[in-house]
């Protein structure tokens, strides 16, 4: 039998699981700069899929609710990592300097953008749309996997009086309690990944 | 099929932009081109088509309400056209895609949204839910999702009331939203409507509306699954990462896919592996990453190699797995 050895993940290709320890990784950010998972033990990481073309998406960038949140939860010590999964040729697909140029411009204040144009992360996370919204506790367990909210719609006015899982997972692991909703559907347009 | 782009600003609709305008120019033309296809095919007609089609008034009498979105056009459309006291008609939204474009059935899968309808009417009115055709799988890398490509009717059933007075006009609105994708996903939003007189039922006439209405209403109808037959026996198992459906129709049957009412059950993009056996199938459906509870039972559409199609609810047995 033969292994190919692509080892930038442990394991195999298996979806992180809600409760267990959040599956580590190598990716590398919009600057050149590696960031693995594990570097972050003794924080909280949110990892938020995104692709600045689809209608979900931009409901919560053009109406400044993501940045929001970035700017709420870093300024609170959260590690924000947000990822691009989009293969090339694909909507949301960006080059660093195209990434770079896009959060200034956005003004989107995550800790880094990670580019994943292969979709490794994505897969190993099994991520199925953007947005969709991950919080890793400091132990490294994954403690939400699922939307950002509970308005799935392309609606800006659904944002506010939307449950936001998101900060709520975070408020409630902050606080010492378990998160209350830990999984739901996540809504948006499916990732575009490699393939076909 | 392309034929061309234009800019368009509408009151109707809540964004302008670049259209692809579908081949139907205008929805007058596609309804007679619709008409035409199937007359000049007139084996496909079962014989009840036939029997109506002497009983049919004009499409003229009565106004279609249209809208046109991104990739796509709605239509609503009535079997009849006027309304009987106390009576029913079908309505149904019919959205008709670009080549290749689609839209979701109620649960979309991995990723998307179903339509919207949000019907407005007059006092006394009353709409059934939609009855979702069988829906068909999109498969794209890693995500696997559930609905219509090209087009699709969303039937109702629409009772006026008993006290509707002879000779009053009935608008129905409907405002819509959608989702239409095909590589990428664009929102559509808009309303139609029709205005229905009210006629108290005249005997031996139908007041049905155009054949092409009325057609497309029956085929909407018969596109829905049906419920199984009482005799059938379903059930299904947890085992350990798997569901097991268990469908015993009394006969052999050599193929089945479901498709789940509920998100977060089974895993959408894994392949389902069907085993027949003397009196039915088994189906055997990995469980979703996102499912953190045991679950009473597995609601959905079942599907047999020939396209019969059920709406079933199979009670989960309990096991100690």
């Amino acid at each position: 039998m033969i292994f190919a050895l692509t080892v930038i993940v442990p394991a195999a290709a298996f979806a992180a699981r809600v409760g267990e320890p959040a599956p580590d990784f190598t990716a590398t950010d919009s600057n050149g700069h590696a960031h693995h998972l594990s570097d972050y033990r003794g924080k909280f990481v949110v990892l938020e899929w995104t692709n600045r073309g689809c209608p979900y998406t931009r409901k919560h960038y053009e109406s400044g609710n993501m940045q929001r949140l970035q700017q709420k939860w870093t300024a609170k010590g959260v590690i924000w990592l947000t990822v691009l999964s989009s293969a090339p040729g694909k909507q949301g697909y960006m080059t660093a300097a195209e990434e770079n140029a896009y959060l200034k411009q956005a003004n989107a204040h995550p800790t880094a953008a990670l580019l994943d144009p292969t979709g490794t992360l994505g897969h190993l996370y099994g991520a199925k749309t953007s947005p969709q919204i991950y919080v890793i506790d400091p132990q490294g367990r994954l403690i939400y996997d699922g939307a950002i909210d509970d308005r799935p719609t392309t609606d800006v006015a659904d944002i506010r009086g939307a449950k936001n899982y998101l900060s709520l997972a975070l408020e409630e692991a902050m606080a010492g309690k378990t998160v209350s909703t830990p999984v739901t559907r996540p809504y948006g347009c499916s990732v575009k990944y490699a393939g076909e | 099929m392309v034929s061309g782009r234009r800019r368009f600003f509408g009151a109707a609709f809540l964004f302008w932009g670049d259209y692809y305008v579908p081949d139907v120019q205008k929805i007058d033309g596609a309804r007679r081109q619709h008409v035409k296809r199937n007359s000049t095919n007139s084996e496909i007609w079962p014989a009840a088509f036939a029997i109506l089609a002497l009983l049919i008034s004009a499409s003229s009498t009565f106004a279609q309400g249209h809208l046109q979105g991104p990739h796509s056009v709605v239509t609503l459309l009535s079997d009849r056209a006027s309304l009987v006291p106390g009576g029913r008609v079908w309505v149904g939204v019919w959205f008709r895609m670009e080549k290749g474009w689609h839209i979701y059935w109620v649960n979309p899968g991995d990723s998307g949204e179903p339509p919207k309808i949000r019907w407005q009417l007059p006092l006394g009115f009353q709409v059934g839910s939609i009855e979702w055709p069988t829906p068909e799988k999109l498969t794209a890398p890693s995500i696997v999702d559930y609905g219509y490509e090209n087009d699709v009717l969303l039937i109702s059933p629409l009772t006026a009331p008993v006290s509707a007075k002879n000779g009053e006009e009935a608008t129905i609105a409907a405002k819509v939203s959608w989702l239409v994708c095909r590589d990428i996903c664009i929102p559509g939003k808009g309303q139609v409507s029709l205005t229905l007189p009210v006629k108290s039922a005249i005997r031996g006439w139908k007041g049905s509306a155009s054949s092409a209405d009325v057609a497309m209403l029956l085929g909407a109808r018969s596109k829905v699954p049906k419920r199984p037959p009482g005799a059938w026996k379903i059930s299904a198992a947890s085992d350990q990462d798997d569901f097991v459906l268990n469908v015993e129709t009394g006969k052999r049957e050599n193929a089945a896919t479901f498709f789940p009412l509920e998100p977060e059950q089974i895993k959408n993009s894994a392949s389902q592996t069907a085993t027949p056996f003397s009196r039915g199938v088994r189906l055997r459906l990995r469980k979703s990453d996102g499912l953190l509870k045991p679950i009473s039972a597995l609601r959905g559409v079942l599907v047999f190699g020939s396209g019969r199609a059920y709406e079933i609810a199979a009670p989960m047995k309990q096991t100690s797995r």
